[in-house]
């Protein structure tokens, strides 16, 4: 799954760990989100839209050969 | 994340490495201190009291990780629990295959608390090689 997590984090001068203290999880959970190696569960997926004021769907984009539950 | 954890999950990391540093000096002193008493083979109660205190630290070691896993966030709780599977699998095999070698073709006797250093060797080995998945 593509993301912008990063471009919208750098819009809010925001450092990985400044990120990841307003989502309550790591600054390796940011990092690992940022370089789309981790897709992140429902609710900290909707956490991240709602802290940037996006809906979802400009946030992350669905591939089509995503597999779910995969990494 | 509808229940918020009391805790971030950095802070929740430095507690957790701070506890366990001190449970292993803890650990660590109390084998040195007790030791040479053992050695001298105490009479039954006070020998079974002493054997035992070593085992405290250890406790609050196995109650760390605990506490800790439950102050994760998902990504961390993955990938630690991931690793305790493929530990606690590792550790089954291994204590099992070495025990029919031991019974059954004469190898020396191991004792048990080695499973202990094998599980914990085992999940800290894998806890990072997975998480090179996610750098």
């Amino acid at each position: 799954m593509k993301n912008r997590i990063h471009v919208l984090r750098a819009e809010q001068r925001w450092t990985q760990a400044e990120l990841a203290d307003r989502l309550n999880v790591s600054r390796q959970t940011i990092n690992a989100l940022e370089t789309e190696k981790y897709d992140p569960s429902l609710p900290l997926a909707f956490a991240i839209a709602h802290l940037f004021g996006r809906p979802m769907e400009e946030i992350f984009q669905y591939q089509a050969d995503d597999v779910p539950s995969t990494q | 994340m509808n229940t918020k954890p009391p805790m971030s999950p950095a802070k929740a990391s430095r507690r957790y490495q701070t506890q366990m540093v001190v449970a292993a000096v803890t650990y660590i002193a109390l084998i040195a201190g007790t030791v040479d008493t053992l050695r001298a083979k105490p009479p039954m109660p006070e020998r079974v009291l002493l054997a035992l205190l070593p085992a405290l630290p250890i406790a609050w070691m196995v109650w760390a990780v605990i506490r800790y896993l439950s102050r994760a966030d998902e990504l961390q709780r993955r990938v630690n629990i991931e690793a305790l599977a493929i530990a606690a699998g590792t550790t089954a095999f291994l204590s099992l295959t070495y025990g029919f070698l031991e019974d059954l073709a004469g190898f020396p006797h191991v004792p048990l608390w080695w499973v202990f250093m094998v599980i914990d060797l085992v999940w800290a080995g894998s806890a990072c090689i997975l998480w090179r998945r996610y750098k």
